[in-house]
């Protein structure tokens, strides 16, 4: 007599129902919600409020400010291109070629990394301090400024930028150092044979060898550009004369001090469908790889 | 390796090359950390310093003695506002000198009959109410000697007429910077009775430390009586609760996926339920959750900062990834031998997966150590704020000089730095196995 027996699977309901809630609550909920909001003129005394269709999302299209925010978001992507991007890569592949004393500049150059971000942003402000900070005194000597630094139009994009040319590198370092380390020695031997210098074979060896890691590495700098608001915040709120808003700071200002829901949620929802796209190039990208 | 190789051409080019940038791009980086250093331990004054001084110098501890032998007895509550007085305006009229503490001694008749202490610290945070401009007359102390008293800026010990112990002989009024502003000040303004016979002042190292102590004074304002403290421990709980959840749930969540279900297909699905979260950028999320929160009436508690943080796909496909690679065959050997799954886990797949639990509690206590946006958002009672709320806030504040900010800046680093010497090797795996940025 063989019956199957079909038992309920108690102790994967058991392993799974904990996290299957709090992803629930935390992340789908949250989601749906804000896709709700973004259809009302929310109210958060009488929510939802009343009912607006599309105009949040037609609001913010025609909003000088959302385009205004864009467009800054825009100037800190190529200047964080510009300045940052590219530095891990080329810290990575020489520091591969040094053998002597090589875990210590490893260690050295995490070491910035385990500040918290909002620490390392004030001691750059400390330093860019127009009267008594040190940059100005250093660029004294050059016949430089002295630099309004966070308040001047012009360099304050630069000016929070910049610390992370010099301590923004620590992860996607080690992952460039890992991913040359992994490159196979026979090649590298054979190029040698082949009469290729140790230059030639960094950039012609070594360097296509990781094209794949910057690519992954290039979509995440691009969510990270779009998502940076701590640096931004903690720097100049902003400032100077709305300059430094980004998308993520008006969304969190529109909600928080404006109270203008709504819009934010429009704003978010609009931001989701950037992240999740680039999340899925780089989801693409991985499994043409594997 | 032999001595004597032959070089290849271009190498040796190359190797200094490595060098070069290497060296520039470490001490670039550690410039502006040994800057917060030297800066924590600057006093009020050097901290306004043009140029910026590299070394900080040392505060003066200023000791004063003041003779009442021959002025009419008092009682003690005279000699304290004496003693105050003589402390807080001539301090405050030398605000920019290098002062570390002040020290004042009433002597009778050669005994001792009180002393008085203030330092540094206490005197920067209470200077804005005690002695706000440089207006001082009697009725002026006796409005403020409650809030000294109330927030124990100085030390009074008062010894009675009889005298303590006998005051030491030798007394002279040092012509030193500082001292000899002190005493044209008492000889300028006649708010103190008692004669001053001595005035002195010496090097006191240990007052370079005073921008750490002010710190904490000042968050004791806002936190209570743990004071900076409150921070440190609001954020310790944070971290290591989270670390605990996402150990936990991510654990058995993982357990579940690679080894309770056996059709690939939905363990694909579930994989891909708890990664595509992945997707949703935080800031997107901010306002629908504080709104969840406040439903939940868990705004401003540390439980609102805590319990997002149990969502975490990345972590889930962490642990489901490194599970598959365990081998099936004890997982089968144990369920032959009748063993029940919270047994398997516990004691089979825990000690055999010990390099990917400790992966993610270290890629998880950076982030949430570091975490700034959402506990901004979502508490404004300083009582449960974060190390980077608070830091956030101290340098907001208009008292607070940049050595504090510094002083707390260096504090908030001290928690991270244990981590990641204790754990640069799991760091290091945890990239290479996952790719992920933390």
């Amino acid at each position: 007599m063989t019956i199957k027996r079909f038992s309920i699977p108690w102790m994967l309901i058991l392993f799974l129902f904990p996290s299957v809630v709090c992803f629930l609550l935390f992340k789908y909920y949250p989601l749906l919600h804000m896709i709700y909001i973004s259809l009302f003129d929310y109210s958060i005394v009488n929510p939802p409020g009343k009912f607006a269709g599309l105009t949040n999302y037609t609001g913010i299209l025609t909003s000088a400010t959302f385009w205004e925010a864009v467009s800054n978001t825009f100037v800190f992507f190529v200047l964080y291109l510009v300045l940052t991007f590219w530095v891990p890569v080329i810290q990575a592949l020489l520091l591969s070629e040094i053998r002597k004393g090589n875990a210590l500049f490893r260690f050295l150059y995490q070491l910035p990394t385990i500040m918290p971000m909002v620490a390392g942003v004030l001691i750059w402000k400390w330093m860019y301090n127009p009267d008594f900070g040190l940059l100005n005194y250093w660029l004294s000597f050059v016949g430089l400024g002295p630099y309004l630094w966070l308040n001047d139009l012009d360099i304050t994009k630069l000016a929070i930028v910049l610390p992370s040319l010099f301590a923004g590198s620590g992860i996607s370092l080690l992952l460039y150092y890992s991913a040359i380390r992994s490159v196979p020695t026979e090649i590298l031997e054979a190029a040698k044979v082949d009469g290729a210098g140790p230059w030639k074979r960094m950039w012609t060896m070594l360097l296509p060898n990781i094209k794949f890691i910057i690519i992954i590495q290039f979509v995440t700098f691009m969510s990270g550009v779009l998502l940076a608001y701590d640096n931004i915040y903690v720097m100049t709120q902003g400032g100077p004369a709305g300059s430094t808003t980004v998308v993520s700071m008006l969304i969190v200002n529109t909600a928080f001090q404006q109270s203008r829901f709504g819009v934010s949620a429009a704003m978010s929802a609009f931001m989701f469908l950037v992240i999740a796209l680039l999340t899925i190039i780089q989801n693409k990208i991985s499994s043409v790889k594997d | 390796m032999k001595p004597n190789r032959i070089v290849e051409k271009g190498h040796r080019s190359l190797i200094i090359t490595a060098y070069v940038v290497t060296i520039f791009f470490v001490v670039s980086a550690i410039i502006p950390v040994l800057w917060m250093l030297v800066s924590s331990l600057k006093t009020e004054t050097d901290i306004l310093a043009y140029p910026p001084k590299w070394t900080p110098s040392i505060p003066q501890s200023v000791q004063v003695t003041l003779d009442y032998s021959g002025v009419e007895e008092r009682d003690a509550l005279f000699y304290e506002k004496e003693a105050m007085k003589a402390t807080w305006y001539p301090w405050m009229k030398n605000l920019r000198e290098n002062i570390g503490e002040v020290k004042v001694t009433g002597v009778r008749d050669g005994q001792i009959i009180y002393r008085a202490r203030t330092i540094s610290s206490s005197f920067h945070v209470g200077q804005p109410l005690i002695v706000p401009s440089t207006l001082f007359n009697e009725t002026q102390m006796n409005l403020k000697l409650p809030f000294i008293r109330e927030q124990k800026l100085s030390d009074f010990e008062w010894f009675g007429e009889d005298g303590g112990e006998q005051a030491s002989d030798g007394l002279f009024v040092s012509d030193a910077a500082i001292s000899s502003k002190f005493q044209s000040f008492y000889s300028s303004t006649p708010l103190v009775e008692g004669k001053v016979t001595g005035i002195e002042e010496r090097f006191s190292w240990i007052r370079m430390f005073d921008s750490y102590l002010a710190l904490n004074k000042i968050a004791q304002d806002a936190s209570g009586t743990l004071g900076f403290f409150q921070y440190f421990l609001n954020s310790t709980i944070v971290t290591l609760a989270t670390v605990t959840i996402q150990l936990v749930l991510g654990g058995i969540a993982g357990y579940a996926i690679s080894f309770l279900i056996k059709s690939k297909k939905w363990q694909f699905i579930w994989v891909m339920f708890f990664l595509a979260t992945i997707m949703i950028p935080g800031i997107s999320l901010l306002l629908p959750q504080y709104l969840l929160m406040k439903d939940l009436g868990l705004v401003n508690t540390l439980y609102a900062i805590i319990l997002p943080h149990s969502a975490w796909g990345i972590v889930i496909f962490l642990f489901k990834g490194f599970f598959d690679q365990l081998p099936g065959e004890l997982m089968q050997a144990a369920r032959v031998d009748g063993a029940s799954d919270f047994r398997i886990f516990s004691q089979i797949v825990v000690p055999l997966s010990y390099p990917v639990f400790t992966v993610v509690a270290v890629m998880t206590f950076i982030p949430v150590w570091n975490e700034f946006l959402w506990p901004l958002v979502v508490n404004n009672n300083p009582q449960f704020w974060t190390f980077t709320v608070a830091l956030n806030d101290l340098q907001n504040k208009s008292s607070v000089q940049q050595n504090m900010v510094m002083a707390s800046s260096l504090l908030s680093m001290v928690p991270l730095f244990i981590v990641f010497i204790t754990s640069q090797k799991y760091i290091e795996k945890g990239v290479a196995f996952s790719g992920v940025k933390g």
